[in-house]
């Protein structure tokens, strides 16, 4: 089922055969970009299931404006900087930076299956600021344009670039620092 | 020219997906969430907003009862301020009520009969004629 397949569903006030369709065509994706924030499977099914709700309660409001994966997109990534935040939060209780938890994560999940250069990668992008992170991960990993970003974040393009190109530069130095060593 | 080297374009298996999922995961959250739930909201979540609602509105009543009370001057009246002040009433039937069974109880002599009269202005000549 194709985007515009699923507005017509919505149009037609058809809300549960067009959630179906984005079940199935959004599952694969919008996990993947939940994941690379929250690293852990657990943490990502458990936000994953939420963020299917909010688009469910939320699809009757869907006029299509946006275009539809920019607007799930939207959903996922605030649900995910809430998610981060709470877990900010929890860090502060337990007097463990947030960056250490995220790291023993990668160190230690079992679902990794990549190389060290790729848990170095994983481990600098969880160092990044929020919104550099969220620029690095749609434009690096899923080429998303950059006009696309601006509809999921609310940000202008220039500023946008200007994050990318900054996370880019620290994402490199990191990698660089680590194969030198 | 020397090129610099950019590992991040370099090396492309950083592009790709280093997590893993469990076997057969996005086969079974599929049939598990394509029917969309009606979201269950508990009925604590549902009353919550009331209960607080009426929280605030007790608080609010009691927190000012004891600061009116508090802002209110203390005065504690005796016996004989409330004689003084029973002058000041309006409804002298509530002085009898209060003070009817000692009137009647009380002993008038001739002398405090004597000495009413003098002090309303009373002449003599006027007793002596009423007589």
């Amino acid at each position: 089922m194709t985007d515009n397949d699923i507005i017509k569903l919505c149009g037609c006030g058809r809300q549960e055969e067009a959630f179906n369709g984005i079940v199935h065509a959004y599952t694969e994706r919008l996990y993947w970009h939940v994941r690379r924030f929250l690293c852990s499977h657990d943490d990502t099914n458990d936000l994953l299931q939420d963020i299917f709700i909010k688009i469910w309660t939320a699809l009757p409001s869907f006029r299509g404006d946006s275009k539809l994966y920019t607007w799930l997109y939207r959903i996922a990534t605030n649900e995910v900087l809430n998610h981060l935040r709470k877990r900010k939060f929890k860090a502060l209780v337990s007097l463990e930076s947030s960056y250490a938890a995220v790291e023993r994560m990668i160190d230690d999940d079992p679902h990794f299956n990549g190389n060290q250069l790729q848990r170095e990668l994983h481990k600098a992008i969880q160092r990044l600021p929020e919104k550099q992170r969220i620029v690095f991960n749609l434009r690096y990993f899923d080429e998303m344009k950059y006009e696309d970003i601006a509809d999921i974040t609310g940000t202008s393009v220039g500023a946008l670039k200007a994050s990318y190109h900054h996370a880019y530069t620290k994402v490199k130095e990191d990698l660089q620092k680590v194969i030198e060593v | 020219m020397r090129k610099e080297n950019d590992i991040l374009k370099d090396s492309l298996e950083l592009k790709q997906m280093p997590f893993t999922v469990p076997e057969g995961y996005f086969g079974a959250f599929k049939e598990a969430n394509a029917r969309p739930v009606a979201v269950k909201v508990s009925l604590w979540n549902r009353i919550a907003p009331y209960a607080a609602m009426a929280a605030v509105f007790v608080s609010l009543v009691t927190t000012g009862t004891f600061l009116l009370e508090r802002s209110m001057p203390q005065y504690d009246m005796t016996e004989e301020d409330y004689v003084l002040f029973s002058d000041n009433m309006m409804n002298t039937i509530a002085y009898e009520m209060e003070y009817g069974s000692q009137l009647a109880e009380a002993e008038v002599s001739s002398e405090d009969i004597i000495n009413y009269l003098i002090y309303t202005g009373v002449s003599a000549e006027h007793i002596e004629l009423s007589k």
